[in-house]
């Protein structure tokens, strides 16, 4: 009986799926564009190993992708990560790549890009 | 599908570590307690030769975990990144105190083989702290008791086949008869358990309500073959229950059902290669 009920309470909740890490919403948004700004922040769908997790800002365009120097820091939930460029972006394209490993132990990577008018 | 290292790993694990565990309780659920002892002596090569196949694979995956989480070719492996893996909170805990408990058992098994309970506690641990490398480690303390009980449950199934496999080599018709009579109930809870906890499993990594396109995942297809799998163990059960037993414990020779438990030990590997693949791959990918 108590299976039973539990087993009902639980097809009658919604629950998310346990999958990889995803990256759920990122600010600026991928394909966005922006004013210049002061943190790239990103949203992921589970809790992240800090150690073995994080990301980085590159400007495109004009030849080579060039590293924009960024301080890296994790939400307390560790299911953020934030990039505080050291100067404002100017204007032109940029793209995160980012990378994270949680409690399931898959390495996933992707990247999203924005541009800074 | 899977990193083949990971997978190779992932089943030597479950493989030694479930049968290390089911073969140590194996006694307690089908001998009398004077037999139970002798029992352990006898299957004491193989346990040891279990117990250091899982602590060999214990090392080996904790280099093969380090270079895919940090995303590392093997080349550049070194003390400093398997540092790393060991010190993140419950999957680097658990793969210290798996290691700590093997060597234990190991030692134990080579010297002091007579604390029976004590080496079924370290092989319990051993096999239940594989729960936190996988999907069971991502959805808090539910999800890690019910992939916890699962493997226990699954554990204990193998291990009882050993055992009998392991019996009829030494062991009187009688005897044999006895023992296996006495599995009838064990069974069904393994069976229950299995079945319980597996359903909570499945439902809480592939979410609810289930995701658009479930059924076309690759996930949920080697999900369907390991249930096809399980059937076929619990078809292979059924025929043993009640032809097969019955039959030896008449007189008949025990050979239709050493082959029978043999395949249902195959069958049950198989799960375990499928279940090595599943925890690696996302119902969602």
């Amino acid at each position: 009986m108590l299976f039973r009920s539990a087993l009902f309470a639980a097809l009658m909740v919604a629950a998310p799926a346990i999958a990889h890490p995803k990256l759920l919403a990122s600010t600026p948004a991928g394909g966005s564009t922006t004013a210049s700004p002061a943190v790239v922040s990103m949203q992921f769908s589970e809790a992240l190993f800090p150690k073995l997790s994080g990301a980085a800002l590159v400007k495109l365009g004009g030849g080579e992708p060039s590293k924009v120097e960024t301080a890296t820091s994790f939400a307390a939930d560790n299911r953020g990560i934030s990039l505080k460029p050291a100067s404002g972006l100017t204007a032109g394209q940029y793209r995160v790549d980012w990378f994270g490993v949680a409690a399931d132990t898959h390495r996933i990577t992707g990247n999203f890009s924005f541009t800074v008018r | 599908m899977g990193d083949p290292g990971l997978t190779a790993v992932r089943f030597l694990l479950y493989a030694a570590l479930g049968l290390s565990f089911g073969l140590l309780l194996f006694p307690v659920h089908a001998l009398p307690a004077g037999l139970r002892d002798r029992a352990v002596r006898q299957a004491r090569p193989l346990l040891v030769i279990l117990a250091a196949t899982g602590l060999l694979a214990s090392l080996a995956g904790l280099a093969v975990l380090a270079g895919g989480m940090l995303g590392l070719p093997a080349s550049q492996i070194g003390a400093d990144e398997i540092a790393t893996i060991l010190a993140l909170p419950g999957l680097g805990t658990s793969i210290v105190v798996r290691i700590a408990v093997l060597v234990l058992l190991l030692v134990l098994l080579l010297v002091a083989s007579g604390l029976r309970r004590t080496m079924m506690v370290l092989a319990g641990v051993a096999l239940a702290s594989l729960a936190w490398a996988g999907h069971g480690a991502s959805g808090g303390a539910i999800h890690l008791a019910a992939t916890v009980l699962h493997l226990l449950a699954a554990g204990l199934w193998l291990g009882a086949i050993a055992g009998y496999l392991l019996m009829m080599r030494c062991a009187g018709r009688d005897e044999l008869a006895a023992a296996l009579g006495r599995f009838v109930g064990t069974g069904g809870v393994i069976v229950a358990l299995l079945a319980a906890s597996g359903a909570a499993n499945a439902l809480m990594i592939a979410g609810w309500p289930l995701p658009a396109g479930f059924l076309g995942f690759s996930w949920t297809m080697l999900l369907a073959l390991k249930l096809a799998l399980f059937a076929g163990m619990m078809g292979l059960a059924a025929l043993h229950r009640f032809r097969l037993v019955p039959a030896v414990a008449a007189g008949a020779p025990v050979n239709s059902l050493r082959f029978s438990l043999a395949t249902e030990l195959v069958l049950g590997c198989g799960v375990l290669a499928l279940v090595a693949i599943l925890g690696q791959i996302s119902p969602a990918a």
